[in-house]
C-alpha cells in the first residue's frame, strides 16, 4: 500500500504544481520558469523555520511572506521584460536558489539536508496525507474550473491569444498576469512543503531540472484550458518514471533515459499540437 | 536482497562487484537450499530519489534487507524511514557521513567514518601554521571537510587562510585555485569526489609552474594510480588517509576476476570493493541463520564481531564499525603504506 | 599580478560564453528563436571528437566526424524550428529547442555515461609571461574567439550577406518578397552557429574536461549575455558575455576576509546581475528604448 500511496501522492503534488503551470504556462502565455524555485523555496522556508523552533503557524506565515517577496521578484521581471527573457530570467533563478541552499549550510543544512523532517499531528501516516492532499487537489481544481468560467478566466485564455484585445475589454493584463504567477507561486511552495512532509527528507535535490522539466512538459500538454486535460497531463508526467521501472533497463541509465522520453514527448506535442498552440489570427 | 545504488561510476563499478560476487554467494548457498536475489534501484545519490527506491522495494518487491545507499545522501535519506519500524534493515557498503551514527538502530555502514579520516588529515596537517582546504560542494566532500574544521580548531597553532568549494561537477578550478596560491598555504587539503574531478583539480595545480612550496593531503579519491598518473610530479609526496591497505591474497585475486570479467573497478578502490563484499557476506549468512528477520540480524551485527576482507567488524553501539585508519604517502606515483 | 591572473582567467571564461553569445544572437536575428539547444550542440560535437581519438582515428577524420555531427545537429534543430520560426512562434520555438538540448544532452549520457573524459589527459601546456600563464588551448579561445566575433560583426555589418541576413531579421516577409530566401538563410545560419558551439565545446572539454552538461551552463550564460546585451544589438551581446561572466569570477576571486566568496556562489552572483541590468537597461545595455508596436 505505501508504494500505491506514494505514487498517489506524488501524483497530487505534481497536479498542484501543474495547476500552477497551466494558469501560467499553458493559458496565459506566462512563461515563468521558476516555479521550481517557488517548490523549493515553500519547503524551505517551512523546514528551516522549525529547524530554528518556530511554531507552525508561524512558520507557515514566513513561508508565505518569503514566497510573496520573490513572487514579486518575478512580477517585476514579467511586467519588465519580454516573455522570453522572464523564461530565462526565472530559469536561472532555479539555478541560484540551488547555489544559496546548497551554501547556506548553518541554515539550510547545505548538501547533506535535513533529515527527519516532522509532519503535522494531523498528517501522521502516510494514508492521512494521501488524503488531505486528494481533498487539496479536488478543492483546487474546483477553483480552477469555476474562475475559468469567469470574466478573468476568460480574459487569462485572451491575454494568449491577443493581449491589447483583453486590455481594450477594460481588464489589465499586467495585474491579471501578476496575479496568476502569484497564485501559481503559492501552489508550487505548497507543493513543495507537501512533498518534504511525505518524505520526510530535505536536500537541494527537492527541486531542480526534473520538476522544470515536468512543470513544462505539462503546460504545453494542458494546452486546452480544460481541468481533464490538466489531470491528463499531470497524470502522464507522474506515471512515466513509474512504467520505466516495469522495464529491465539498468538502473544507471533510467534517470537519463527519463529525461530524454519527457524531451522527445515534448518535442512531439509542441509540433501535432503547435495549431492548437499557437494563437489564432482574426482577419 | 535488493540494492540502492548511486548513479555514475559508483554505481555502475558496486553493480559490476554485486553481480561477480552474487554468483560465489549463491553458490555456497546452493548447498544449504537457499539462493539469494539482487534487485537494484538507483537512488541518483539524492535523498528524495532514495526514498522513493525505498518506498519501491519495500512495499511493492517486499524487500526486507536494503544494502545501500552508496552516497551518504541517500543512506540518511532513508534511515528516519527504518527508525522506528523493525521491519526493514538498511546496510551501506559506502556511507560514511558521520550524521549516519545515531540516526536509525535499522541502519549501518560497512564504511570507516569520516570522522576518523578528517581528525587524522587534521592532526597531519596541524604540523604547518598556514592550510587550506578546496572541497567538492557534495555529501561525502562537506560531510568530511565538517570534520576537519572542527578538528583543527584543536590545533590554535594552524590557521586555515584558504577555505575553497567548488559546485558539484564543476571543471575549471583555476581562479580559486589562484586564490589559495595568494594565501600561500603550507599545506593544502584536496578534497574532491574521486574520477574526472580529482584528475582535473590536479591537472590544473600541475599548470600552476611558479608554486611548489606546498604539502598536499587528501582522502581515498586520490588512491587510484590512474588518478595520480595525471600529475606525477605534483602528486609525489601526498599523504593520503584511507582505510589500510588490503593485503589478503584472497580479496586480491578476487578483485582481479571481477576486474577481468566486468571491468575496472578503479574509483571503487580496494576498500570499497571489499567492504562491498563483505556487506553481501555478512547479511547472507545472517540471513541464513537467523531467516529473513531484520531485527534478529539486526541484533547479531550489533552485537558479533565479524571477520571480513576489511578486516575485523564490530559495531557495538555504533552504526560505523571499529576501523582504524591508515595513512599513505605517494613515492614513485605509487600509495605506499607507512608506519 | 595576482589580479592580472585571475583576469586572465576570467577572460578564457568569458570567451567561451562569447563564442555561444555570437551564434544565439544570430540565429535569433534570423528567426527570433533563442535556440538553448546550441550547449547540447556544442557537447555533442566535442563527444564526436573524442569518439574519433580514442578510437585511435587520425586527427583529420576525428574532427570531420565532429563537423558532421555538429552539422547533423544543426539540421535537425533546423526541422524542428523552422516550422515556429515560419509562424513568428519564438515561445514555442524556445521550448522545443530546450527540449532538444535535453534529449541530446540525455542521449549523450546514456551513450558516454555521466563521468567526465578528458581528451588531453596529460597537464595542459602553457604560455607563460613571467609570473602569469595561460593554457594552450585556454589561449587560443581567446584568440580564436575575439577574431572570430570580430569577424562576425564585420560580416553582419559591412558585406552584403550581413545586409541579407539583417533584412531577414528586420522583416522576413518582406525579405521574401526580394527573392531572398529566408529559410535557407535560417539554415545556413544555424550550421554555422552550430560549427561555431561546436568549436566552443571542444575548446572548453580540451580545457578542463568533457561532461554531457558541459554546453548547459555555458548557454545559460550566453543567454543572460543576450538578454542583458540586447537581442537587437550584437555589440551589447559582447560586451555583456564579458560582464556576465568576468564579473562573477573576478568577485570570487578577489574576494577575501568577511566578503570571501568561494565559487559554489556563482550562480547566485550571476543571477544578481542579471537582475540588477535588466532592471536598469531592459532593452539591452545600448538599446535605446522603442515605442512598443502592436
Amino acid at each position: 500500500m505505501g508504494y500505491f500511496f506514494t505514487t498517489l501522492a506524488r501524483f497530487f503534488e505534481g497536479a498542484i504544481v501543474s495547476v500552477g503551470a497551466h494558469l501560467t504556462i499553458s493559458l496565459g502565455g506566462i512563461f515563468l520558469f521558476g516555479l521550481p524555485t517557488m517548490y523549493a523555496l515553500g519547503a524551505y522556508a517551512f523546514v528551516v523555520c522549525q529547524k530554528f523552533g518556530l511554531g507552525s503557524g508561524l512558520s507557515f506565515l514566513i513561508t508565505l511572506g518569503l514566497v510573496l517577496l520573490v513572487s514579486l521578484v518575478f512580477i517585476l521581471a514579467y511586467w519588465k521584460l519580454s516573455n522570453e527573457s522572464l523564461a530565462i530570467f526565472t530559469l536561472i533563478s532555479v539555478l541560484a536558489f540551488d547555489a544559496v541552499v546548497k551554501s547556506w549550510d548553518s541554515v539550510t543544512g547545505g548538501v547533506l539536508g535535513i533529515a527527519g523532517v516532522a509532519r503535522p499531528s494531523a498528517l501522521q501516516t502516510l494514508g492521512q496525507l494521501v488524503f488531505w492532499e486528494g481533498a487539496l487537489i479536488v478543492i483546487i481544481l474546483t477553483l480552477e474550473y469555476f474562475f475559468l468560467k469567469t470574466k478573468f478566466g476568460r480574459a487569462l485564455l485572451g491575454m494568449r491569444e491577443n493581449i491589447p484585445l483583453v486590455q481594450s475589454l477594460g481588464i489589465s493584463s499586467k495585474k491579471l498576469g501578476a496575479a496568476m504567477i502569484l497564485v501559481a507561486s503559492i501552489l508550487a511552495a505548497l507543493a513543495g512543503l507537501l512533498t518534504v512532509w511525505r518524505i520526510q527528507f530535505l536536500d537541494p535535490s527537492i527541486a531542480g531540472m526534473v520538476v522544470l522539466i515536468q512543470v513544462v512538459t505539462v503546460g504545453i500538454l494542458a494546452v486546452k484550458p480544460k481541468v481533464s486535460w490538466l489531470i491528463g497531463a499531470a497524470l502522464f508526467v507522474t506515471l512515466v518514471p513509474e512504467i520505466l521501472r516495469l522495464f529491465d533497463l539498468p538502473s544507471t541509465m533510467v534517470g537519463n533515459l527519463r529525461v530524454l522520453l519527457y524531451a522527445v514527448i515534448l518535442i512531439v506535442a509542441l509540433r501535432s499540437l503547435k495549431g492548437w498552440l499557437a494563437p489564432k489570427r482574426f482577419v | 536482497m535488493p540494492r540502492l545504488m548511486a548513479k555514475k561510476y559508483y554505481g555502475q563499478e558496486i553493480q559490476k562487484v554485486t553481480d561477480y560476487y552474487l554468483s560465489e554467494i549463491n553458490q555456497r548457498a546452493a548447498a544449504l537450499g537457499k539462493k539469494f536475489e539482487v534487485i537494484y534501484e538507483d537512488g541518483k545519490c539524492t535523498g528524495n530519489d532514495s526514498v522513493s527506491a525505498f518506498h519501491k522495494l519495500v512495499d511493492v518487491d517486499g524487500i526486507k534487507f536494503i544494502l545501500g545507499g552508496s552516497c551518504s545522501s541517500e543512506t540518511l535519506g532513508i534511515a528516519p524511514l527504518t527508525k522506528d519500524s523493525n521491519k526493514v534493515l538498511v546496510i551501506s557498503a559506502l556511507s560514511s557521513n558521520p550524521v549516519i551514527n545515531g540516526l536509525s538502530p535499522f541502519t549501518y555502514s560497512f564504511s570507516y567514518s569520516d570522522d576518523t579520516s578528517g581528525k587524522i588529515i587534521a592532526k597531519q596537517m596541524s604540523a604547518y601554521k598556514k592550510v587550506a582546504i578546496i572541497s567538492e560542494q557534495n555529501d561525502f566532500n562537506i560531510g568530511i571537510k565538517k570534520v576537519w574544521e572542527d578538528a583543527l580548531k584543536q590545533y590554535p597553532g594552524a590557521q586555515v587562510v584558504a577555505n575553497e568549494i567548488f559546485p558539484k561537477g564543476a571543471s575549471d578550478f583555476r581562479v580559486i585555485l589562484e586564490k589559495v596560491k595568494k594565501a600561500q598555504p603550507e599545506a593544502i587539503f584536496l578534497n574532491p569526489n574521486p574520477g574526472v574531478t580529482a584528475q582535473n583539480l590536479i591537472k590544473q595545480l600541475a599548470e600552476i609552474k611558479d608554486w611548489t612550496n606546498y604539502k598536499l593531503y587528501s582522502h581515498y579519491s586520490y588512491l587510484a594510480e590512474d588518478t595520480l598518473k595525471v600529475a606525477p610530479t605534483v602528486v609525489e609526496g601526498m599523504i593520503i588517509i584511507d582505510a589500510p591497505k588490503l593485503t589478503d591474497p584472497g580479496f586480491l585475486s578476487l578483485k582481479q576476476q571481477i576486474e577481468a570479467t566486468k571491468g575496472t573497478v578503479a574509483d571503487l578502490g580496494d576498500y570499497y570493493t571489499a567492504s562491498t563484499m563483505d556487506v553481501m557476506n555478512v547479511v547472507t549468512s545472517l540471513i541464513t541463520e537467523l531467516g529473513e528477520n531484520p531485527q534478529a540480524v539486526r541484533d547479531a551485527l550489533a552485537t558479533r564481531t565479524f571477520q571480513g576482507y576489511i578486516g575485523s567488524i564490530h559495531f557495538g553501539n555504533n552504526n560505523f564499525p571499529d576501523i582504524a585508519a591508515a595513512v599513505y604517502k605517494v613515492i614513485n606515483g605509487k600509495p605506499e603504506l607507512q608506519p | 599580478m595576482f589580479f592580472w591572473q585571475i583576469l586572465l582567467n576570467s577572460l578564457v571564461i568569458g570567451t567561451q560564453v562569447l563564442l555561444l553569445a555570437v551564434p544565439l544572437y544570430l540565429v535569433y536575428s534570423v528567426s527570433k528563436i533563442y535556440h538553448l539547444g546550441l550547449g547540447a550542440t556544442a557537447a555533442a560535437t566535442a563527444y564526436a571528437l573524442y569518439f574519433g581519438l580514442t578510437n585511435d582515428w587520425p586527427l583529420g577524420l576525428s574532427i570531420g566526424l565532429a563537423v558532421i555531427v555538429a552539422l547533423a545537429v544543426a539540421g535537425i534543430s533546423y526541422w524542428l524550428l523552422e516550422p515556429f520560426a515560419r509562424q513568428k512562434n519564438s515561445l514555442y520555438g524556445l521550448l522545443t529547442s530546450f527540449a532538444l538540448g535535453l534529449g541530446l544532452e540525455a542521449l549523450l549520457a546514456i551513450m558516454f555515461g555521466t563521468d567526465g573524459k578528458f581528451l588531453i589527459r596529460q597537464v595542459l601546456p602553457t604560455f607563460q609571461w613571467g609570473d602569469l600563464y595561460i593554457t594552450q588551448p585556454g589561449a587560443w579561445t581567446i584568440i580564436v574567439g575575439v577574431a572570430l566575433t570580430v569577424l562576425a560583426v564585420a560580416l553582419v555589418q559591412k558585406t552584403p550577406w550581413g545586409r541579407t541576413l539583417r533584412s531577414v531579421a528586420e522583416n522576413s516577409f518582406v525579405a521574401s518578397s526580394l527573392r531572398i530566401n529566408s529559410s535557407l538563410v535560417r539554415l545556413v545560419v544555424l550550421m554555422g552557429a552550430s560549427l561555431l558551439a561546436g568549436f566552443v565545446g571542444i575548446m572548453t572539454s580540451l580545457n578542463t574536461a568533457l561532461t554531457p552538461q558541459i554546453g548547459f551552463n555555458l548557454v545559460l550564460m550566453a543567454f543572460v549575455a543576450l538578454l542583458v546585451g540586447g537581442v537587437s544589438s550584437l555589440k551589447g551581446t559582447v560586451m555583456a558575455a564579458y560582464i556576465v561572466s568576468l564579473v562573477p569570477e573576478l568577485l570570487v576571486g578577489l574576494s577575501s576576509g568577511f566578503w570571501d566568496m568561494s565559487a559554489n556562489w556563482k550562480m547566485l552572483l550571476v543571477f544578481i546581475i542579471a537582475t540588477i541590468l535588466l532592471i536598469w537597461r531592459p532593452n539591452g545595455l545600448l538599446t535605446k528604448a522603442q515605442r512598443a508596436v502592436d
